[in-house]
């Protein structure tokens, strides 16, 4: 077969491999890093890191696994554990041929700490199984920190034996004759994945451009981009130290990486072939490129949002300055930042935690897609409500679009959601959701989105209390309703016809 | 005599086979198969039927039979949107969540978030008050003059299908019964959610809620289709009803069904049914490792250790279908989609459509022998205009190196058919069974095509083509045969 089809079978094949699991990559022990499925953008590069970094700690044997989250050594976020298993193709042998990296996502402590530790415990690189036999005593002992997330164990569990399942059937594959995984086919693959990524590129404006802004939390964010033919070089000298928001440098990669892809609209492998034409310059010490102790919750999702948004905004000025004022393609109504996480917790153990996104900006071309969320790979957006119902105290009142929440446009933003419920047991309602009070921006005359919020009408009253602050936390009893509104995007150009200034009172 | 006629209704071709099921091995009397585009399910079924020879007792009387069809038109249904949109009944508060709660389609960087559509008009969706509780009780009774109200509406609309899905209607129907029974009464046509029998292990909530909207998009275009197949049945028996010992059923995803059953509902998963419980047979007296059914709408694998009533092609990691797309995406050259072109207009092949499958790939390598009622619809200049697409494809692929040489159609057809080849092979070695000693048997109009070029990638395996059985020993078995042989023995015993 030529390199290029049998190139694609391969990526079908890691593609296929990996499909249940959420978010997952294979590196090479030497580091080459050959695929990678990411579910947020902040997975992009920190996956394949830690991956790498377990692997060099611990120099894992066929069938061993680590396990780590920490931020600082290629993590994202204490909620999430990275688990890495080493796969030899001869059984008999303890020596490697891939890693195998599988993340899993569980509920973050809110409201966000200042310090990494307040957000959970801490796991540096550590073995966790060996030749298939797992370390329940180390497993059981992390799940029984106070700050470790509740169902820790049970799900780290299922990771690994979904870890084995992967290395079974890439084993299987390996011993057929002719097989395609081998390593000559990576080296050919990774060729092929490097011409992809320049095809995307030859689209790319070339030239340098300086933006800079002030985020909705106070940093100052400064980028100086460079395209040239064969690199992207995104240099982040002179932005703020950290504050509000922390992200580690590869998180920051990642942003730049979703930033480039989505502006583009096409999709391209992820591997050491492909990253080799991005360069992320994020100086120590900025909020971009942040350091233990500092807590990351923020930062790996409003965060990575905001740094994103600036990237898009730096490459539609960039295209507008060479096309002398040409309307740029690439522009869009900006998207409410990252997609807000609300908990309600009724005991110790029993919590039940949603993601809501808003609606995403409108561009040039099309309106914004509704409840669309930023930049996440998941199966749905919005919950399953008879789930729901029947695991937890909730009665749902209403799951819908939010009406007239994106801003008004030539193309209209995307609507954010409207998830209303009455509680059956007492609980508190925690929440982190930078888009909050803050309307998204429209471009070109495109109005603004309405802000998030949330609203409770508490038990036997009628008057609305409501919250626009980006996190906190409230008591609540049986009988209160609460409503959680998720921002609309913005809109593109002016609307026809239309004379309001584009605020909308929210429903 | 005990005659069996079963009918396969794929996607854009329909296929009948004539069984004489009188002996413990049912001989096959006939076999044919015919382009729906070109020639209606009626007039086609018509021929068929005519193939059997009339007689028993005296002269020209037609003794005992069965008319069994499979169906899989719901799926060209649903994927060329042809049904008819519904109108739509919720729970109150739930009506715009059911297209919200779709599953993401579109790539996680991709510029806007798709989901998979659902045929539903938002004007057609209405919320019912009632409403039940996650523990099955009544919170709230469903009004009637709501209901009066909504039927006034739904006859202003002209509708005439009605899906009804209500929160934990699974739990306790009551209120979806009573908005279906009302609206029957007025003459809607109703498919309630809590009659859907749930699969264990699927996301049963939102397949449910999906499902049910579905199957009332399907309803009219499908009574369109059973009207169709019992008026060939009447023309043949001469009688308005089926008479004397004849018969009609249909497979549903749990066996053969009365034709009193015919719905939406009923007929999703007949056919793989039909091939599942055929498959038991070979699988067995062959001693077989895996059935690769190279089918025209769909490659299926099957494996003896795969329970009756799982499914047995998701155990394959790859989804195959020999009229897959071919074009630009990831890669810097063409590749092998993840949609499939169906047969309506079909490949390029056919010449009438602009969109390059692998079909046309094993036509222009020589790849495809006579294949019976689709051979036919090949055009003759159709091989020029295929390779011209490649070549163009090709050039694109060296546009950007400057030293290429120019590209050669055929390299990149070769190339192309490794490719869908190699997604074969990988779907065999992907499942998790012993192949030693045992051959993997293929079936289907398209296996004689790729078996050669399987057992050349895959030389360490044995395969074997499965053949039809008595007089036409020449032909392998297509979409449902002996499937139908078997399952005409059951037949007594469920009751068809």
């Amino acid at each position: 077969m030529s390199s290029s089809n049998q190139s694609e079978s391969l990526s079908r094949l890691f593609g296929g491999a990996l499909r249940n699991l959420d978010s997952a990559a294979l590196v090479q022990p030497d580091g080459t890093i050959l695929f990678v499925q990411p579910k947020t953008a902040a997975d992009v590069a920190t996956l394949p890191q830690a991956t790498i970094l377990c692997h060099r700690y611990l120099t894992l044997q066929n069938r061993d696994v680590a396990v780590t989250n920490d931020p600082y050594s290629g993590g994202t976020l204490a909620s999430d554990f990275t688990l890495v298993m080493g796969l030899g193709f001869h059984p008999k042998e303890r020596n490697i041929d891939l890693l195998i990296a599988a993340r899993i996502s569980l509920n973050p402590r809110l409201p966000a700490a200042e310090k990494l530790d307040g957000e959970g415990v801490r796991v540096p690189p550590m073995p966790l199984a060996q030749a298939g036999v797992l370390n329940r005593e180390l497993l059981t002992a992390i799940a029984a920190h106070p700050l470790a997330p509740q169902d820790l164990f049970a799900r780290v569990e299922a990771a690994i034996e979904q870890l084995s399942q992967t290395a079974d059937l890439l084993t299987r594959i390996s011993r057929e004759p002719g097989s395609i995984l081998r390593a000559l086919n990576f080296q050919n693959y990774l060729k092929d994945s490097g011409r992809a990524f320049e095809t995307l590129m030859a689209k790319l404006p070339l030239g340098s451009v300086n933006v800079s802004t002030t985020l909705s939390s106070g940093e100052m964010l400064k980028l100086h981009l460079k395209i040239s033919e064969e690199r992207l070089l995104f240099d982040f000298a002179g932005s703020d130290n950290s504050t509000a928001f922390a992200l580690t440098e590869l998180a920051t990669f990642g942003a730049c990486w979703a930033a480039i892809i989505s502006t583009l609209g096409e999709s391209v492998p992820i591997n050491s072939a492909t990253f080799e034409h991005l360069q992320v310059s994020a100086p120590s010490r900025t909020f971009l490129s942040a350091s233990a102790p500092r807590a990351t919750l923020r930062g790996m999702t409003e965060g990575i949002a905001s740094v994103g948004r600036v990237v898009q905004d730096a490459l539609c000025t960039l295209q507008s300055k060479l096309q002398s004022k040409q309307q740029s393609g690439f522009r869009t109504g900006s998207s409410p930042s990252g997609v807000g996480i609300f908990q309600l917790v009724f005991s110790d153990t029993l919590m039940f935690s949603l993601q809501v996104p808003g609606g995403s900006g409108a561009a040039v071309n099309a309106s914004g897609s509704d409840v669309a969320g930023t930049w996440s790979r998941q199966e749905r957006f919005l919950p399953d409500p008879e789930a729901i119902e029947r695991a937890f105290p909730i009665h749902w009142l209403e799951i819908a679009k939010r009406p007239d929440s994106g801003g008004a446009g030539r193309n209209s933003g995307g609507h954010g959601a409207i998830l209303a419920l009455e509680l059956r047991q007492d609980c508190e309602l925690r929440w982190l959701d930078g888009s909050l009070g803050r309307k998204s921006s429209g471009v070109d005359g495109g109005r603004p989105g309405i802000p998030g919020a949330i609203e409770i009408i508490r038990a036997g009253k009628t008057d609305r209390d409501e919250h626009r602050e980006p996190e906190g936390k409230t008591a609540l009893r049986a009988g209160d309703r609460v409503y959680i509104l998720s921002g609309g995007g913005g809109g593109f150009g002016a609307p026809v016809n239309d004379k309001d200034d584009g605020d909308h009172a929210p429903p | 005599m005990s005659k069996v006629l079963g009918l396969v209704i794929g996607e854009s071709f329909a296929e009948a086979v004539g069984l004489d099921t009188a002996s413990p091995r049912p001989a096959q009397l006939f076999r044919q198969r015919w382009y729906l585009p070109k020639k209606s399910l009626t007039e086609g079924l018509r021929e068929a039927l005519r193939n059997f020879p009339k007689g028993g007792g005296s002269g020209d009387e037609i003794v005992g039979g069965t008319i069994l069809v499979a169906s899989n038109s719901w799926r060209r249904i649903l994927d060329k949107n042809l049904g008819r949109s519904p109108a739509v009944i919720v729970s109150r508060g739930f009506e715009s969540w059911l297209k919200l709660h779709q599953p993401i389609s579109s790539a996680i960087f991709a510029r806007r978030t798709e989901r998979r559509s659902l045929p539903i008009d938002d004007d057609f969706v209405f919320a019912a008050s009632g409403r039940i509780s996650a523990s099955g009780e009544i919170v709230v009774a469903q009004p009637i003059e709501e209901l009066e109200f909504l039927a006034a509406k739904l006859e202003l609309l002209k509708v005439k299908d009605v899906a009804v899905t209500l929160m934990h209607a699974d739990l306790n129907p009551t209120h979806e019964k009573s908005i279906a029974e009302f609206l029957k009464a007025k003459g809607f046509r109703v498919v309630c959610s809590h009659e859907l029998a749930l699969q264990a292990g699927s996301d049963q909530k939102t397949d449910r809620f999906r499902e049910t909207i579905e199957n009332a998009f399907l309803t009219s275009t499908l009574l369109d289709e059973k009207e169709q197949i019992e008026n060939a049945a009447k023309s043949y028996l001469g009688t308005d009803e089926p008479s004397g010992d004849w018969q009609l059923g249909l497979w549903s995803a749990s066996g053969p069904l009365p034709w009193s059953q015919y719905s939406a509902a009923a007929l999703r998963g007949g056919v793989k049914k039909a091939l599942r419980t055929f498959w038991r047979g070979p699988l067995q007296d062959r001693k077989a490792a895996a059935g690769l059914h190279c089918g025209l709408d769909q490659f299926l694998l099957f494996t003896k250790d795969l329970s009756q009533d799982s499914d047995a092609d998701t155990h394959t990691i790859f989804d195959l279908r020999p009229t897959a797309l071919i074009r630009h995406g990831l890669w810097p050259f063409p590749s092998i989609a993840e949609d499939a072109a169906g047969w309506t207009p079909g490949p390029m092949a056919f010449g009438k459509s602009q969109q390059l499958a692998v079909f046309d790939v094993l036509h222009v390598l020589g790849r495809l022998g006579e294949i019976d009622a689709v051979s036919s619809l090949i055009h003759e200049k159709s091989r020029q205009r295929i390779l011209e697409s490649l070549m163009s494809l090709g050039k694109s692929q060296s546009a950007l190196d400057l030293k290429a040489r120019p590209p050669d159609p055929l390299q990149i057809a070769a190339n192309l058919e490794r490719a869908f080849v190699e997604r074969c092979a990988l779907a065999l070695v992907a499942l998790p069974i012993d192949f030693k000693d045992s051959p993997v048997v293929l079936s289907g109009p398209l296996a004689p095509a790729i078996l050669p070029l399987l057992a050349r990638r895959r030389a360490d395996l044995r395969f074997e083509l499965l053949r039809a059985g008595s007089g036409r020993a020449e032909l392998p078995i297509d979409e449902s045969l002996e499937a139908f042989a078997a399952a005409s023995a059951n037949l007594a015993e469920s009751g068809v």
